[in-house]
C-alpha cells in the first residue's frame, strides 16, 4: 500500500517537473511581453511587476507584424499542400511492391540525402536558380525551398504508415473496379490519416519556424516572414528588444496552436475511421 | 459535402499560390512607374531613421524607397549574394565598418569620387576616412551613416556612494573592480568574454592602451607581445574582480547598478534622451604615469552605392540626402548618432542629447581596427584563443602563441 502511494506520489512529481520544464519557457514569454522596458533591462522577477500592452501595438505599428503573419500563413500553406500532394503520392508508390522499378534504393537514399545535407548547402545554387529565372522578387522561392525540405521529410515518414497497410484491402478495392486514384485518394489516404495529420502537423512548424531560406530569398520588408521580422528585433549592436520579441513568439504560437488543435480532429478521427465498416 | 469540399479547397490552394507568385517590382525596373530605391540596411533603429526622412526626398525626385531591415550578419551575407547578379537588388546597402575591406575587395560598392561625388569635410575625419579604399586616403565608396564608438560605462551611483572618480588609467580601472566586487553582491567589472567578435571588440581597447597591437606597421602579427601578455594578463585580473556577462546582461547589470563598470556601444545604453548608466572615453593607458594611447575602438555604419544597382545616380543623390546635416538632425530623434561636426556640436540637440560630445572625442580619438579584408576570419581564430585564456584552458602565453599561429595561418591564405 505505502509502495503504491510512493510510486503515486513519484509519478506525479515526474509529471510536475515535465509541466514546469515544457511549459515554463511559454510563462516566460507571455511574462516577458507584458513588463515595461523599464523592468526589462533590470534583473527580472519570476513575476511581473508592471503591465503593458505596447510591445503588440508597436510590434503591428513599427514593425508591421501583420504583413509578416500573412506572408508566413502564404507560405506555409501553400508549401504544405504542395508538399502533402507531391510527397504522399511518392511516399505511396515507394512503398508500394506492386509498382514495379529499378532504382528504388538509390532513389530513396537520394530523397534521404536531401534532408541529410545541411539546407545552406543548398541556399547559394537555389538563389542562383531562381535569379536567372526572375522569380526573386516572389515569394515562390520561399516556398520551392520549404516543399524542398519538407517532401523528403513527409515520403520517410509515410512510408512506414503505406507500408503496414494490408495489400488485400487495396486488391479487394481493385476488384470492386477502384482504379490506382480512386483507390489512393478513397481507400489508402483515409486509412492512414493519423500519419497524414502527424506529418502534416510537423511540416507546417518546419515551415511556419524556417528562417534560412526566408533571409536569403526574401528581397522585400513587405515579404517578410514572422521570423526574419524577429530576428530584426535582436541584433549583437543594439539592446535586445525583448518585450516585443516575446510578444512576437505569443502571436506566432497563435495559428501553429489552432492548426495543431483544428489537426487533432483529423487524428482521432484516423484512428477510429478504419474500425468500424459503414 | 465532402466532395464538394476538395475541389473547393483545391481551387482556393491555387488561387493562393497565384497571389503568392506576384511581387513587387525588382530595383531598376520600374516598368513606366516612379523609380524605385531600395537599401539593404541594419534594422532596428537605423531603419527607423531612414525611414524618419526619406519621405521628402520621395516627394522631391518622383520615387520610392523601400528600406529592407535585416540582421547584422544577413546583411552581410545577403550584399554579398547579390553582388553575384549583373543587376543588383539592391541599390544601396549599409555596411559595419570591419566589413569595409572586404567589401571593397569584392567590388561591392560604387566607387563614389568616380560618380562626381566631392568628400564633404562636415564628417568627422576618422568616420569619412572608413569609406575611403585604400583606408584614409583613397577614392571614396561608402559615407558613414551612423556614428558609433566605444565608451566606459560605469553605475554613477556605485561611483558617488564610493566617491570614485571617473578613472583614467586601467589600473584605477581594476582599483575600483577590487573595492567594489563581492561587496553587497556588486560586480566590480564586467567583460563580455564571448568568443569572437565580443571578447575582441572588449580586449582590443586594453591591447591598445598599453601599446600594443594586432598587427605592426608591417602587418607582422604581434599579438603575442609582452604588451599583448600584459594586457591580457590585467583583462583576466578584471574578470577575477567582477563576471562575464553577454551584452544585453551587461547592460542591465550596470544600469541597475548590479555592477560598476564595463565597456560598450552608445547604442546599447543609451537611445534617445534617456540615458542609463553614466559613460566617459575609454582609459588611454596603464597608469598614471604611463603613455597615454587612443583606444576607444570605432564602429561606424556606412552606407554606400552598390556597383550593380541600375539607379546609380538616384542611389547618390539619396546618400547625400541621408548623411545630410538636417537628416542626421531628425535621425536622431529615432536613436540616430550622427557623423557630422556640425550634428555633435549642435546646441539645440546637446542640451537633448548631452551624450553627443563624449561620442565625438572618442570618434575623434578612436583606433581603427585593422584594414584587412581578412579581419572577420581573424577575428574568429583570435576570439576563440582569447577566449581559452580567460577560462583557464589555455595559459596566457599559450592562447597567445596560438593566436598569432592562427592569425598568421589565415593572413597566409
Amino acid at each position: 500500500m505505502c509502495r503504491l502511494n510512493i510510486r503515486k506520489v513519484l509519478r506525479g512529481l515526474l509529471v510536475v517537473v515535465l509541466l514546469v520544464w515544457t511549459v515554463f519557457p511559454i510563462y516566460w514569454m507571455v511574462s516577458l511581453s507584458i513588463r515595461d522596458d523599464a523592468e526589462l533591462i533590470t534583473s527580472l522577477s519570476l513575476f511581473p511587476k508592471s503591465f503593458t500592452d505596447k510591445h503588440f501595438i508597436r510590434l503591428f505599428r513599427q514593425n508591421s507584424f501583420s504583413i509578416a503573419i500573412s506572408n508566413s500563413l502564404r507560405v506555409t500553406l501553400i508549401s504544405l499542400f504542395f508538399s502533402l500532394i507531391f510527397g504522399l503520392s511518392c511516399s505511396y508508390v515507394l512503398a508500394r511492391t506492386r509498382y514495379k522499378y529499378k532504382l528504388r534504393g538509390p532513389m530513396l537514399f537520394w530523397i534521404l540525402l536531401v534532408r541529410i545535407i545541411p539546407p545552406i548547402a543548398f541556399a547559394l545554387p537555389l538563389y542562383i536558380m531562381m535569379n536567372r529565372l526572375g522569380l526573386m522578387h516572389t515569394k515562390i522561392p520561399v516556398i520551392l525551398a520549404h516543399i524542398l525540405v519538407n517532401i523528403p521529410f513527409i515520403i520517410w515518414f509515410m512510408m512506414g504508415f503505406f507500408s503496414g497497410l494490408p495489400e488485400e484491402i487495396e486488391e479487394s478495392a481493385e476488384i470492386d473496379g477502384a482504379s490506382d486514384l480512386q483507390l489512393f485518394i478513397r481507400i489508402v489516404l483515409p486509412l492512414v490519416l493519423p500519419g497524414i495529420t502527424a506529418v502534416g502537423i510537423l511540416s507546417f512548424m518546419t515551415s511556419w519556424n524556417e528562417y534560412i531560406y526566408g533571409v536569403i530569398f526574401v528581397q522585400s520588408p513587405s515579404q517578410f516572414t514572422i521570423p526574419l521580422s524577429l530576428s530584426t528585433l535582436n541584433s549583437e549592436q543594439e539592446l535586445a528588444q525583448w518585450g516585443r520579441i516575446a510578444a512576437g513568439g505569443i502571436i506566432s504560437l497563435v495559428p501553429v496552436a489552432l492548426f495543431v488543435v483544428f489537426a487533432q480532429n483529423f487524428l482521432i478521427q484516423g484512428l477510429s475511421s478504419g474500425a468500424v465498416k459503414e | 459535402m465532402k466532395r464538394k469540399l476538395l475541389p473547393v479547397l483545391m481551387l482556393c490552394m491555387i488561387v493562393f499560390a497565384l497571389s503568392a507568385c506576384s511581387g513587387g517590382i525588382p530595383a531598376g525596373q520600374t516598368g513606366g512607374k516612379p523609380a524605385k530605391l531600395v537599401i539593404a540596411a541594419r534594422g532596428g533603429s537605423h531603419v527607423d531613421a531612414i525611414n524618419s526622412v526619406k519621405e521628402d526626398f520621395e516627394k522631391e525626385n518622383n520615387c520610392t524607397v523601400e528600406v529592407l531591415g535585416l540582421e547584422a550578419a544577413d546583411l552581410k551575407q545577403k550584399i554579398s549574394l547579390d553582388s553575384q547578379n549583373k543587376v543588383g537588388a539592391y541599390d544601396l546597402a549599409m555596411a559595419d565598418d570591419p566589413w569595409m575591406p572586404e567589401l571593397f575587395e569584392a567590388g561591392i560598392f560604387a566607387n563614389l569620387t568616380e560618380l562626381g561625388y566631392k568628400a564633404d569635410s562636415d564628417f568627422v575625419e576618422e568616420s569619412l576616412a572608413i569609406g575611403m579604399h585604400p583606408y584614409g586616403k583613397g577614392d571614396i565608396y561608402a559615407l558613414p551613416f551612423a556614428g558609433n564608438v566605444q565608451l566606459f560605462f560605469y553605475n554613477q551611483k556605485i561611483f558617488e556612494d564610493n566617491k570614485f572618480e571617473v578613472p583614467d588609467s586601467w589600473e584605477d580601472v581594476l582599483e575600483i573592480a577590487k573595492k567594489v566586487n563581492g561587496k553587497d553582491g556588486k560586480v566590480g567589472y564586467v567583460i563580455r568574454g564571448q568568443q569572437g567578435n565580443p571578447i575582441v571588440s572588449d580586449y582590443l581597447p586594453i591591447l591598445w592602451a598599453y601599446g600594443g597591437n594586432v598587427f605592426d606597421e608591417n602587418w607582422n602579427v604581434i599579438v603575442d607581445s609582452p604588451e599583448a601578455k600584459e594586457a591580457l594578463n590585467l583583462y583576466i585580473e578584471l574578470l577575477e574582480n567582477g563576471a562575464n556577462y553577454e551584452k544585453n546582461d551587461i547592460v542591465a547589470a550596470v544600469s541597475d547598478g548590479k555592477a560598476a563598470m564595463s565597456l560598450g556601444w552608445p547604442s546599447w545604453y543609451i537611445s534617445g534622451e534617456t540615458a542609463t548608466a553614466a559613460y566617459a572615453p575609454i582609459p588611454g593607458k596603464v597608469s598614471d604615469s604611463s603613455k597615454l594611447y587612443a583606444t576607444g575602438m570605432i564602429g561606424n555604419w556606412m552606407m554606400g552605392v552598390t556597383a550593380n544597382s541600375a539607379n546609380k545616380e538616384l542611389a547618390m543623390k539619396f546618400l547625400i540626402y541621408v548623411t545630410s546635416a538636417d537628416c542626421q538632425k531628425k535621425a536622431a530623434e529615432y536613436g540616430g548618432v550622427p557623423t557630422r561636426v556640425s550634428v555633435f556640436t549642435d546646441e539645440g540637440l546637446n542640451k537633448k542629447y548631452p551624450y553627443f560630445m563624449t561620442i565625438l572625442e572618442g570618434t575623434r580619438n578612436s583606433v581603427i581596427r585593422p584594414r584587412t579584408p581578412l579581419w572577420t576570419d581573424i577575428e574568429t581564430a583570435y576570439g576563440a584563443e582569447l577566449s581559452s585564456a580567460i577560462s583557464g584552458t589555455k595559459s596566457i602565453d599559450q592562447a597567445l602563441a596560438d593566436a598569432k599561429t592562427a592569425i598568421e595561418a589565415i593572413m597566409k591564405k
